[in-house]
């Protein structure tokens, strides 16, 4: 054992000289890495490639690692300024509509400047497939809305008048609905009828313009307005255009089916007028 | 135990009743076919006729007529009174001669439609002089569509049924 150890510690150190030896002198003789050198470092480059890649990719771990937090901050803070712009905006939508309905209805008030007005909200429409009325945020309480009321749009458009007052809301019944009835004239030609509800023409969202006299000349496109006789409403709101003239089944007399101008389907706020000066 | 029972079977059909309400008067006037909105607070009172008897089904259709007057935007009149009514008869049909089952729960979920359609058209047929086709068509469209809401109701009114006789 002792001479095996021997020899070979021997043999290691003499080794390690020649190649120092060589080293040295491979060297100075060319002025450039010896050949040992030289293929020591082509051995060694893939080995460093390997370790350079790895060391690169548990940086790149550790970076993101670190990244991580600071992102998710980041993206935390970015979502709730999202969220606040995306408030501001929808109030900004909701100003900005306001503002236009209020400039309708300045337009109106100047059209109409014995109007007394009062604005409201649709509650809820009626469930029955046999009528047409819906209930309004206004009553007794919080205005001055009564019994027959009339209720238009911002534009002047007719929609209804109110059949029921309540403490804190109101039922309005539509142009649709079968007890509707209103006097009318023909903007055209100043030709009078009265616009009616009519059951099987609620469901197409028409109505009817019926009692006219055998002269009363009517065209598809006319204007439908108020007459304002009897003071149950004012005169002059448009209650629709026609779109057809019939003739009765017995073919004497005529009516014609009305598109009502108001936009009955997408409502949200309604005008009631509480006050308004009979003209006769 | 039994004195806290009463309360709460009270109290569980109260809130079944408001449920439907709030299904047939804000949720499906937004979901029409062919413009025609379920009536479902008939079928409830009808169920809860058949599986617990006249008393309880002239209660509660009480309470649901008011609320059916309610979401037509209507007097506390009409269909007040009918569905108290119709609660009644089909109670007393049940606890004597009907068996209390699906078939005669849908028949009388239909029967319930079917008279719930003609006190709605009653006016407008001998008042507002509106063509009885047109009605009738009306009437069909609304109580088949309507008719479709007895299979999840039954399973419901048949559980408080069972609880509330218990």
């Amino acid at each position: 054992m002792r001479r095996f150890l021997k020899f070979k510690v021997i043999g290691f150190a003499i080794a390690a000289v020649l190649i120092a030896a060589i080293t040295i002198i491979s060297v100075n003789a060319a002025g450039n890495s010896g050949f040992i050198s030289s293929a020591l470092t082509a051995l060694s480059k893939p080995l460093k490639s390997v370790a350079a890649s790895v060391a690169k990719t548990f940086e790149s771990i550790y970076g993101q690692m670190y990244k991580y937090d600071q992102l998710v901050l980041e993206n935390d803070e970015l979502e709730k300024q999202l969220a606040d712009l995306e408030e501001d905006y929808r109030e900004y939508i909701e100003i900005s509509e306001e503002n236009e309905r209020l400039r309708e209805l300045l337009n109106l008030s100047k059209r109409h400047e014995d109007f007394q007005y009062d604005t409201a909200s649709i509650i809820q429409w009626d469930a029955s497939n046999w009528t047409s009325t819906f209930t309004i945020s206004k009553g007794s309480s919080n205005s001055k809305i009564a019994f027959g009321d009339c209720v238009i749009t911002e534009t002047g458009a007719l929609i209804g008048y109110v059949t029921d007052v309540g403490t804190t809301s109101s039922i309005v019944v539509t142009v649709l609905d079968t007890t509707f009835s209103a006097g009318a004239i023909i903007e055209r030609n100043g030709d009078t009828a009265i616009a009616v509800g009519d059951f099987e023409l609620m469901k197409q969202d028409l109505m009817k313009l019926d009692y006219m006299t055998e002269t009363t000349e009517l065209l598809a496109g006319d204007t439908i307005v108020t007459s304002g006789k009897g003071g149950l409403l004012p005169a002059g709101l448009v209650i629709g255009d026609v779109v057809d003239v019939h003739t009765y089944n017995t073919g004497i007399g005529k009516y014609g089916t009305i598109k009502p101008a108001a936009d009955l389907e997408n409502i949200i706020y309604v005008t009631v007028i509480t006050s308004f000066e009979i003209t006769e | 135990m039994a004195k806290y029972k009463l309360p709460v079977i009270f109290i569980v059909h109260i809130i079944f009743l408001l449920t439907i309400y709030v299904l047939q008067a804000m949720v499906f006037t937004f979901l029409p076919i062919n413009g025609i909105v379920p009536l479902l607070l008939p079928i409830a009172v009808a169920g809860i006729a058949v599986f617990e008897g006249s008393s309880r089904g002239g209660g509660y259709g009480l309470i649901a007529g008011i609320l059916c007057d309610l979401s037509f935007n209507q007097p506390l009149a009409e269909m007040t009174v009918f569905l108290t009514l119709l609660g009644i008869t089909l109670g007393a049909l049940s606890e004597t001669i009907m068996a209390k089952g699906f078939p005669s729960f849908f028949i009388c979920c239909l029967a319930a439609l079917v008279l719930t359609a003609f006190v709605q058209m009653f006016s407008l047929l001998f008042f507002e002089e509106v063509e009885m086709a047109i009605l009738l068509e009306t009437a069909f469209r609304q109580t088949v569509y309507s008719a479709i809401f007895t299979f999840p109701i039954y399973f419901i009114v048949r559980a408080l049924g069972r609880r509330a006789l218990t």
